[in-house]
């Protein structure tokens, strides 16, 4: 146990190190965090500084018992880092030099969590005010500590002539600036630095860097329009406040946008007014301004976006994936999902396939605040709701069929004291008949309406479950020929106002085609019925909290284990590749939301594959869905995609799963099942992946994946019970 | 009828007068008559493919299947149909209730092959009946097919085979109950008052190689009560929720058989049958209704499966004939000779049917004796039938003859005619050609002292 410990602290050194480098540009990499440490050890002093007072802090911080997470993560080591360097950068390293930095890194643990605590009552971010105040103590305070020498110059590096070599290349001196700004970061003003900051932040993402250089971008040109020098840019932090807002801002902390983008440049001349205000203020204490605008600006802003009382625009980041296009992609997966998990689905109320006689907005009586309502009755093959003669109620195909409850819920009215009208007759004073209102919590009702007399096989009180029998349809009330009344509504009142809800997921078949519907408004004349759930699929896409998959694919095993995450999403993970994928599985459609890790692994394959599946068999029936960005195309495309995809998504990713081939409908045993992704941009075709499901009776029995000319088979391992 | 066409000559004929009240129509009769089937002139059918002949209407197939679905399925979520092969086995038949979502009922080898012949997976045939030898029950174990056991010599013949293969069978029980009708067919399956088919469940629930998926009932034929049902299927339902109480073991399926009456007119009934066969809609409420009043839980409702042959197919059958002569009995009666008899028309021992002229009369008509054409003395059609007068060469069409015709008829005398599909656009398939001398004596052996012989 001992020995597990150490080396799980030993890895969250090692990744928090690298982390609160790759923090400080708002990204959370190794590589980027190991090229960061580089940079800054172009000036040796500064870059041993930096690493001493991370590797201080966070050593600290354990002992401490703090969040690991954190610590792992470099939230408690960024600001560390940059006191660090910049203690590099001021001062010689003397003795005292290092008596003094564990204790600077102790100062700056501290005021992290003390802003920490102060901002996460507003659930507010601390940004760079731990190195701001610790940097400004340390440089107020210094002055009395005699044995503290100043960094007169940094002559002794011997290349320091090369370095600064980079600074007189022959480049416009907007480039110059930019580069040197980002280099001021790490206390160093130098174009080598900053170039391979810059190119870095390419690589890690797109999105900031086109901000960084937007950002700075807009800065250069205020700074000339406003008449302040543009070398002032130059100066230690003054061009980084601009980059790090935009930053922040556009994509970091807001979901990139369009609107985001606009937000950023409209903020600029505001930072200039904090900095150069603020530079004042702090004149009278000798204190340079810093990062302070931009810690500022874009605390202020956040705070302002909370306080909306609509989120129309400029989304807030929840989940923090530390990338702006991971934000962005994300936080277009889950809107998607969003508008499926908002609702409560509502099953249809009967069995087999009936018609909508009248949908929402129906010209007859669905209108004024009545109008989201439906009316259901029997048709036979040609389209007739009744037999010859048609006199009787009993010739109504629909009458006395039983009439199911949409949802579970407890039974909160019934009216059961109105006679069946004869046909044509219409009852308009006890216009609802015969009903029953069942409660499914949350503020939601339902009412079914002119039921036939005495068919309750409920009463009020009852639980009832989703597709439990509780009465027939019959022809009481307002009701000229016997049909099924429905609606959703937001009280227990028989008659009370519709409420406009979908249904969950329902079949509509045109001739012998079916499509499924998910969430949607059936419409008027659709023949619809509820999905019927075939218990092969049903049992296969089962995957609870403990199931396991093994696979094995190109000669590689994959163990998969289903988990929950602290969101109460359920995801599977591949052990080998350390590979998530999120998923939903409502009882009718199994399908992922979300996947996060290694796009070369076989999860990543079933999780473009089986990306929606409905879990009833329909022959010819084909389910259809985007991709939310996740689909993997060639790294060229993908950063085009990257540049372009806060204003607009020009590569497109769809997935079709068609149902080929079941054995059986209510004892199946064998299926087949194919599913085609396809990224394009317009009508062009980038790429595409066929997936062939085949199940057997335990579940999954392999997977056939057609990528190009290649194919692949993966197949299921299980484990043979002892 | 076009203008240009000639009169045609109909002979008089002298009517009893039946003391009534009077009325402007006199004594005529709104027989219409049948020139079409599903939009094809009779005489067309008759003209390429002789007479008699079968005529069989696709349409009304699917139209019939697809209204018995509705009245089940809007009733009960989980509904299966099982094609009758008995009922009617040709092939083209067959296929059509399969394209419609049909498993297959089969109670013979020979069926069962046939099933198999045309393309029903083995895991879709319900194998009933009580006939069932060693190699057949294997060949069903095999293919995992459902196997109706009917009596314990079948079980025990079952469990042989099964642990000689070493490999579980999918069976149910065929339980005879008292429903209340005459004459109780408790010549089939086990029965349960006397807890004959508690005892099977038992044996078969206590043997590893057999699993019981189902239990089955058949009541009895052309049953004009729809209670008869009900209380079937409650006797049913309470074996299952005993097996469930017992052994905890959810049952798959429930099969309530066959037996739905069509709208033939039985021989003695003296109303007719379109009056009193109850529907679908009739025989579904008291099935279904039956089974959702007890508590099965929502995911264990037995699949309830459903094996109506003749009330699917009747309707959809149609013989067309000729009359071949007319003549007078001794006590003055008319009577008529027609081209198809008992032979081909086996039901018209059972039904009085319904025939009527497929050419234009005029509105007066006679009793008639119709007979075949077979030199033997029980072929009568109908024993008394108001027509109009028909001559010699008239046509005829027999309504209501798709179920069992096609599959008791007899080679005796004549040879069987050929049968045709109309199919959903009204275009005419042969789908069983007439049989000749060559199909009948293909099967005959001719010892060879036999070959040769002299008349003197």
């Amino acid at each position: 146990m001992r020995s597990l410990n150490s080396r799980i602290n030993l890895a969250l050194h090692f990744d928090g190190f690298l982390y609160s480098y790759s923090q400080i540009f708002f990204a959370r990499s190794k590589w980027y965090g190991v090229l960061l440490i580089l940079a800054s050890c172009i000036n040796p002093y500064i870059g041993i500084s930096g690493l001493l007072a991370v590797l201080f802090t966070n050593i600290i911080a354990n002992i401490s018992s703090l969040n690991s997470i954190f610590i792992r993560e470099g939230l408690y080591g960024f600001s560390a880092a940059m006191v660090g360097m910049g203690m590099g950068a001021f001062f010689e390293m003397n003795s005292f030099f290092f008596v003094l930095l564990p204790i600077v890194a102790l100062l700056t643990l501290l005021l992290t969590l003390g802003f920490q605590g102060l901002f996460n009552k507003y659930h507010l971010p601390y940004l760079s005010f731990p190195f701001l105040f610790a940097f400004w103590i340390i440089l107020l305070s210094t002055k009395y500590f005699t044995q503290l020498h100043p960094m007169i110059s940094n002559n002794i590096i011997g290349y320091k002539d090369f370095i600064n070599g980079f600074n007189n290349l022959a480049l416009p001196e907007i480039i110059i600036t930019f580069l040197r700004s980002l280099g001021s970061v790490f206390f160093q003003s130098n174009v080598l630095v900053g170039l391979i900051i810059a190119v870095g932040l390419f690589f890690y993402s797109r999105i900031s860097f086109t901000l960084a250089i937007i950002g700075f971008g807009c800065a250069y040109v205020f700074y000339s329009i406003a008449g302040i020098n543009t070398r002032d840019l130059n100066e230690l932090f003054v061009g980084s406040n601009y980059i790090f807002m935009a930053i922040a801002i556009g994509g970091f902390f807001v979901i990139p946008s369009t609107f985001s983008y606009v937000i950023i440049v409209l903020l600029v001349p505001m930072v200039a007014l904090l900095h150069y205000g603020m530079g004042d203020i702090l004149l009278p204490f000798h204190l340079p301004a810093y990062t302070i605008a931009f810690t500022i600006t874009t605390l202020l802003f956040l705070y302002l976006l909370k306080w909306r009382f609509a989120v129309n625009y400029l989304h807030p980041v929840v989940v923090q994936y530390s990338s702006p296009e991971k934000n962005l992609y994300h936080f277009l997966a889950s809107s998607k999902n969003y508008q499926y998990s908002k609702y409560y689905p509502i099953s249809l109320p009967f069995w087999s396939e009936w018609m909508v006689s009248q949908a929402h907005d129906g010209k007859i009586t669905h209108l004024g605040d009545w109008s989201k309502a439906f009316d259901f009755i029997v048709l036979d093959d040609e389209l007739k709701s009744y037999q010859h003669p048609g006199v009787s109620v009993d010739d109504f195909y629909c009458y006395n069929k039983p009439v199911l409850a949409p949802g579970d819920g407890y039974v909160a009215t019934i009216a059961d004291n109105i006679e069946d009208n004869i046909i044509t007759d219409v009852n308009t004073k006890e216009n609802w008949g015969n009903s029953i209102v069942i409660n499914h919590g949350l503020g939601l009702y339902s009412q079914l309406s002119h039921l036939k007399k005495e068919s309750f096989k409920v009463k009020v009180g009852d639980y009832v479950k989703r597709g439990d029998l509780i009465a027939t349809c019959g022809n009481s009330g307002r009701s000229p020929e016997p049909h099924l009344h429905f609606q959703m509504q937001l009280t227990p009142q028989v008659g009370e106002k519709t409420y406009n809800y979908p249904i969950g997921s329902y079949i509509i078949r045109k001739e012998k085609n079916y499509e499924l519907k998910t969430f949607d408004i059936p419409k008027e004349g659709e023949l619809i019925c509820n999905p019927e759930i075939n218990v092969l699929l049903k049992n296969t896409f089962n995957l609870i909290p403990g199931s396991k998959l093994n696979w094995e694919w190109q000669g590689k095993k994959e163990s998969w284990e289903v988990f929950t995450d602290s969101w109460n999403q359920l995801y599977i993970y591949c052990k080998e590749n350390k590979t998530c994928a999120w998923f939903v599985n409502d009882g009718v459609v199994f399908r992922f939301t979300d996947f996060e890790g290694d796009k070369k692994s076989f999860l990543y394959h079933f999780y473009l594959g089986c990306y929606k599946v409905f879990l009833g068999y329909y022959m010819n029936l084909s389910v259809e869905e985007n991709y939310a960005l996740t689909f993997k195309n060639n790294l060229v495309v993908e950063y085009i995609q990257d540049l372009t995809a806060p204003f607009f998504q020009a590569v497109k990713a769809d997935y079709q799963l068609k149902y080929m081939d079941a054995d059986s409908l209510n004892y199946t045993t064998k299926m087949e099942l194919e599913s085609t992704s396809r990224s394009k941009v317009g009508a062009m075709v980038l790429k595409e992946i066929q997936c062939r499901i085949s199940l057997d009776s335990n579940g999954f029995k392999e997977i056939i994946i057609k990528e190009g000319n290649k194919t692949t088979t993966a197949k299921a391992i299980w484990l043979k019970e002892l | 009828m076009s203008a240009k066409e000639k009169l045609r000559y109909e002979r008089p004929s002298i009517r009893k007068m039946n003391a009534g009240l009077m009325n402007k129509f006199g004594t005529r009769t709104e027989y219409a008559p049948v020139t079409h089937i599903d939009a094809v002139p009779v005489k067309r059918i008759i003209d390429e493919y002789g007479s008699p002949c079968f005529v069989i209407s696709e349409k009304t197939i699917r139209k019939t299947y697809q209204s018995a679905q509705r009245a089940f399925k809007t009733r009960y979520p989980k509904v299966q149909f099982a094609w009758s092969y008995k009922t009617n086995y040709l092939d083209a038949v067959c296929n059509v209730f399969h394209q419609e979502g049909s498993w297959a009922e089969v109670v013979s080898g020979f069926e069962y092959e046939k099933a198999i012949r045309n393309g029903v997976p083995g895991n879709k045939i319900i194998f009933n009946g009580p006939e069932k030898s060693l190699a057949e029950l294997k060949r069903a174990v095999e293919n995992e097919s459902m196997i109706h056991i009917d009596h314990f010599d079948e079980l025990y013949d079952l469990i042989e085979v099964c642990d000689k293969l070493n490999k579980k069978a999918k069976v149910a029980i065929r339980v005879n109950m008292d429903v209340g009708v005459y004459p109780l067919w408790d010549r089939f399956g086990f029965n349960y008052e006397s807890f004959g088919a508690w005892n099977a469940i038992t044996k078969i629930m206590n043997t590893e190689n057999l699993e019981l998926v189902g239990l089955h009932t058949h009541i009895g034929t052309f049953m004009l009560t729809s209670n008869a049902y009900a209380i079937a299927a409650a006797k049913l339902c309470d074996l299952a929720i005993n097996i469930k109480a017992k052994w905890n073991k959810a049952i798959q399926y429930i099969d309530m058989g066959g037996g739905f009456a069509s709208t033939n007119t039985l021989r003695g009934s003296y109303l007719p049958g379109n009056d009193i066969s109850p529907g679908f809609d009739e025989y579904a409420e008291a099935i279904t209704s039956t089974i959702l009043s007890y508590d099965f839980k929502q995911e264990e409702l037995p699949l309830l499966i459903l094996e109506t042959g003749r009330a699917m197919i009747d309707d959809a059958g149609y013989l067309l004939g000729t009359v071949l002569a007319n003549k007078r009995l001794s006590d003055g009666r008319k009577a008529m000779i027609m081209d198809f008899g008992v032979n081909i028309l086996f039901t018209a021992f059972w039904y009085e049917h319904k025939i009527s002229p497929a050419q234009e009369f005029t509105h007066h008509t006679e009793d008639v004796v119709m007979y075949g054409p077979l030199c033997m003395n029980i072929d009568k059609i109908r024993e008394s039938i108001n027509l109009p007068p028909l001559n010699k060469g008239a046509q005829v069409v027999v309504h209501k003859v798709g179920a069992y015709n096609m599959t008791q008829w007899m080679q005796f005398i004549a040879m069987r005619p050929n049968v045709v599909m109309i199919d959903m656009k009204n275009n005419v398939h042969l789908i069983r050609r007439k049989e000749t001398v060559d199909t009948l004596t293909s099967q005959e052996e001719m010892p060879s002292y036999l070959k040769k012989f002299k008349l003197a």
